[in-house]
């Protein structure tokens, strides 16, 4: 059946509504990883915790959250996506309503760390992936791009709400009104989520009728499939030169300014809401720029586009110091730039994956070359806030960030040489190893 | 051997309490003056100390260190500094001589330090040893020669990279020459060298900063003052420098796919480069500041094009297939290095009439003699590359070679002179 006859039907496929949920699951998790950077000052307040301290367990969520992921498709197919996300959902709400009564850093750490970043390891991009692939035969691309827009955007867009209701509230409001909209997700997804098309007697959106369903559970052991991906990737120098421009990508986005540029701005007399607007505006920005990026990667060499990217990025951070002295009008441009580039490294990153590895093992390969990405989250979130401690301000941290963001222009710029070039393999060929 | 005061740029001229050690604040006192271990007896510990430079200065780490008669610090919270005056409060304690130590770079990011004592009630032994004028800028002959270095390696590196990517481009490319694989080979063979130079310089820069900022700290590699330096001006500029380096290594990537957009992109930063380093020079400081940092920024492009094309040209002199086109690549280069060297006189001349107060400042100051001194060898070096131009062919490369030498020796008072205070 084609689109428009069920169109005409009146009567939506169920995909679409499949993806709805996983939108806004997506969302309140993506929401959830942001309240952090808020929490910081807050917490250092009333607790008396170090930066240091409160950046450990920042950084464990980050990387739980990341390793996770590679295990997290073969789990899905173990277990079902519907009883993966309510088991998260109920993880993640539990563990951060129980933040409102900790009193010593290691609750913290064990909470927001291994607790939070555990629940929202499923609830990332490879769950985007996941219902793409399994409900869509057609429109794929649309439905992978705007689940990964929610992902991306949801880190940055509630900031001002949490911001202003840690300011007037405080913040154990504001973490309870994030464990709130889990415990509101949860009878969502429990009622109109469902695992395969097969179980409401449908195919994929757009299949046609000699499509064959993947089976519904699979037999393969998810630790070895993921582990079988990184040992064919770990023999590859570009799988290195990937990987370490994504770990660097991740240590100069989520790790470093994600977590601690509503703190630096702060220490600047900037007020927290409007620290916190900054970062939504970046998301408002990075919606166009990975829409921009999307449509790029099609058209232009990636290489080169991932080299303006991070070589732009770095001159951002290098130039930030300035910025957060100037108090508005730099910032503001920092803002607009660094979103621009926020997400925008992903699209060339997939592609080039594919176009290295081949379509089959783009989804394995992928998932640890983001692993690499939480990694540097990770690194920089506890880096940043030691040599905040350690210094007194955050110039060195975002020096360095800037001058490693210019190492990853260098090193995206040198991929496939040892091979002569990098061909590009248009999506349509399947399993093209090269 | 006792470093003169003059070493420093920014200088005390005035403290309260005041500085018995320093000739410049005190006139009449002498080295070895008991006053100077001890310093001035106050009837009580003062609220604050404010120390008076010469010129607006920036604090380094916390600024100012007052240590008590029993080694504990009394210094109270950061240290304030308006312009040229900096105060730091401090916490009464007893009896006994107080030492302070202190830290500042000037607006160009030249390091200065210093130590003097003050007593209250009565004098004492203080803590970690004696007070002398001798102390004074203790560490400054070391934290020169590697400020000297330092600033050598960078424009060392900056030639054999931008230096050579512009004889790529005047030189070769206009001789239709620049596509050859062992000419590129042997090109970017030099560039990398000079990215790794321009590297290498920025650390031994840090350690030269923290090494002449000596004073009271646990050597040159002490974690605390290479922290403090890292977070001051000086880091922002480091910063930018290193980042020149790594994007001039992303383009030297980039040209394997289209070299000459990529070259002309680096030669573009090359003049970034020179115009990053005026911020570290004496050009910060000129009035009017835009023309110090004009005439800075075109000299040190001409000193890379000069040096540059020499070294290029040695570099492509021996290479089998361009043997035929030799004399062309020579003359080619001849006429690039005449017109750096007119360059280089005009705007030297003009840095020099901002920078010396008069022609006799040549021979009575040390940045004067310096002057001359680099003056001098640039002659030599010209006067070398006049002679291989009447040389035979076959003696042309050994000239070359000595006139690049006399380059280098010209490099390395060009550093010198950027770590030495001019007299105006």
């Amino acid at each position: 059946m084609s689109g428009v006859d069920r169109l005409l039907r009146g009567r939506l496929h169920y995909g679409w509504i499949v993806a709805g949920v996983t939108f806004l699951t997506l969302l309140t998790a993506a929401g959830i990883r942001s309240t952090p950077g808020v929490l910081i000052i807050p917490l250092e307040k009333e607790f008396g915790w170090t930066r240091t301290t409160v950046s450990l367990a920042v950084s464990i969520n980050l990387l739980l959250y990341g390793l996770f992921g590679p295990f997290a498709a073969a789990l899905m197919d173990r277990l079902g996506v519907r009883r993966v996300m309510l088991a998260s959902l109920a993880l993640v709400a539990t563990g951060v309503g129980l933040t409102t009564f900790m009193h010593t850093p290691l609750q913290l750490i064990l909470l927001w760390g291994v607790v939070v970043g555990l629940g929202t390891g499923t609830m990332a991009l490879v769950l985007g992936a996941y219902i793409a692939t399994r409900w869509f035969a057609e429109r794929r691309g649309i439905v992978m791009g705007v689940l990964t827009a929610s992902v991306a955007t949801g880190q940055l867009l509630f900031l001002p709400s949490l911001a202003s209701i840690v300011v007037v509230h405080g913040w154990r409001w504001a973490v309870l009104g994030v464990s709130g909209a889990a415990l509101v997700m949860i009878p969502l997804v429990f009622v109109l989520m469902r695992d395969d098309p097969a179980d409401v007697g449908l195919q994929p959106y757009g299949a046609g009728a000699d499509h064959v369903a993947a089976p519904a559970r699979s037999s393969v052991n998810p630790a070895t499939a993921a582990l079988a991906g990184l040992s064919r990737g770990a023999r590859s120098r570009d799988f290195w030169l990937l990987s370490g421009s994504f770990f660097i990508c991740g240590a100069s986005t989520n790790g470093l300014i994600g977590t601690h540029l509503i703190p630096a701005s702060m220490e600047h007399g900037i007020p927290e809401v409007t620290a916190a607007t900054l970062l939504a505006t970046m998301g408002v920005f990075d919606l166009i720029g990975t829409l921009a990026s999307g449509w790029l990667s099609d058209r232009v060499d990636n290489r080169y586009l991932l080299c303006w990217y991070y070589g732009l990025r770095g001159l951002s951070l290098l130039f930030l110091p300035y910025a957060l002295g100037t108090q508005f009008l730099g910032l503001a441009a920092f803002a607009v730039f660094y979103g621009l580039d926020w997400v925008a490294t992903v699209p060339p990153t997939v592609r080039l994956t594919a176009d290295i590895f081949g379509k089959r093992n783009v989804g394995v390969v992928f998932g640890w070359i983001s692993a690499g990405h939480q990694l540097g989250a990770a690194t920089a979130a506890f880096g940043a806030g030691a040599a905040r401690v350690w210094l007194g301000s955050y110039q060195v941290a975002f020096m360095t960030s800037g001058l490693l963001c210019l190492i990853a222009s260098g090193l995206v710029i040198r991929i496939g040489a040892s091979r002569g070039g990098v061909s590009q393999v248009s999506p349509a060929e399947v399993g093209a190893s090269i | 051997m006792r470093a003169p005061a003059a070493m420093a740029h920014a200088t005390l001229v005035g403290s309260d309490p005041p500085d018995l050690c320093s000739p410049v604040a005190v006139p009449r006192s002498l080295p070895g003056d008991p006053r100077c271990a001890t310093g001035v007896v106050l009837p009580g510990v003062p609220s604050a100390v404010r120390l008076t430079f010469n010129e607006p200065v920036e604090l380094v780490g916390r600024g100012v260190r007052v240590l008590a008669p029993t080694g504990r610090r009394v210094d109270r919270g950061p240290a304030r500094a308006s312009g040229s005056v900096v105060t730091m409060p401090l916490d009464p304690a007893g009896a006994g001589t107080y030492v302070v130590v202190w830290r500042v770079i000037a607006r160009d990011t030249h390091p200065s330090q210093g130590i003097f004592a003050f007593s209250v009630g009565r004098p004492s032994v203080p803590a970690g040893g004696a007070v002398t004028a001798a102390s004074q800028g203790a560490g400054s002959i070391s934290g020169l020669i590697l400020q000297v270095a330092a600033r050598a390696l960078h424009l060392i590196g900056y030639a054999l990279s931008f230096g050579v990517l512009a004889f790529r481009q005047t030189v070769l490319r206009s001789l239709g020459l620049a596509a050859g694989a062992d000419v590129n080979r042997r090109i970017w063979r030099l560039v990398g060298i000079g990215v790794l130079a321009l590297l290498i310089a920025e650390p031994l820069a840090l350690v030269a900063q923290t090494s002449s900022l000596g004073a009271g700290t646990r050597g040159p590699l002490d974690p605390e003052a290479i922290g403090d330096v890292l977070d001051s001006s000086f880091g922002r500029v480091l910063a930018q420098r290193l980042g020149a380096a790594l994007l001039l290594w992303v383009l030297v990537g980039a040209t394997g796919t289209g070299p000459d957009r990529a070259v002309g992109a680096a030669l573009l930063l090359g003049v970034a480069v020179a115009c990053i380093d005026g911020q570290a020079a004496h050009a910060a400081g000129a009035r009017p500041e835009w023309l110090g940092l004009g005439l800075n920024t075109l000299h040190v492009a001409a000193m890379g094009a000069w040096v540059g094309g020499v070294v290029g040209l040695l570099g492509v002199w021996r290479i089998g297939s361009l043997a035929a086109r030799r004399r062309q690549i020579a003359v080619r280069t001849g006429r690039v290095a005449i017109a750096s060297l007119a360059v280089l006189a005009g705007t030297g001349t003009g840095m020099a009439a901002q920078h010396l107060a008069g022609i006799s400042s040549l021979f009575n100051t040390t940045y004067g003699r310096a002057l001359a001194a680099k003056l001098g060898v640039l002659l030599v070096a010209a006067a070398l590359a006049w002679a291989a131009t009447h040389a035979p062919e076959d003696r042309r490369r050994a000239w070359w070679v000595r006139e690049a030498a006399a380059l280098l020796a010209v490099l390395a008072l060009a550093g010198l002179l950027a770590s030495l205070p001019p007299p105006v």
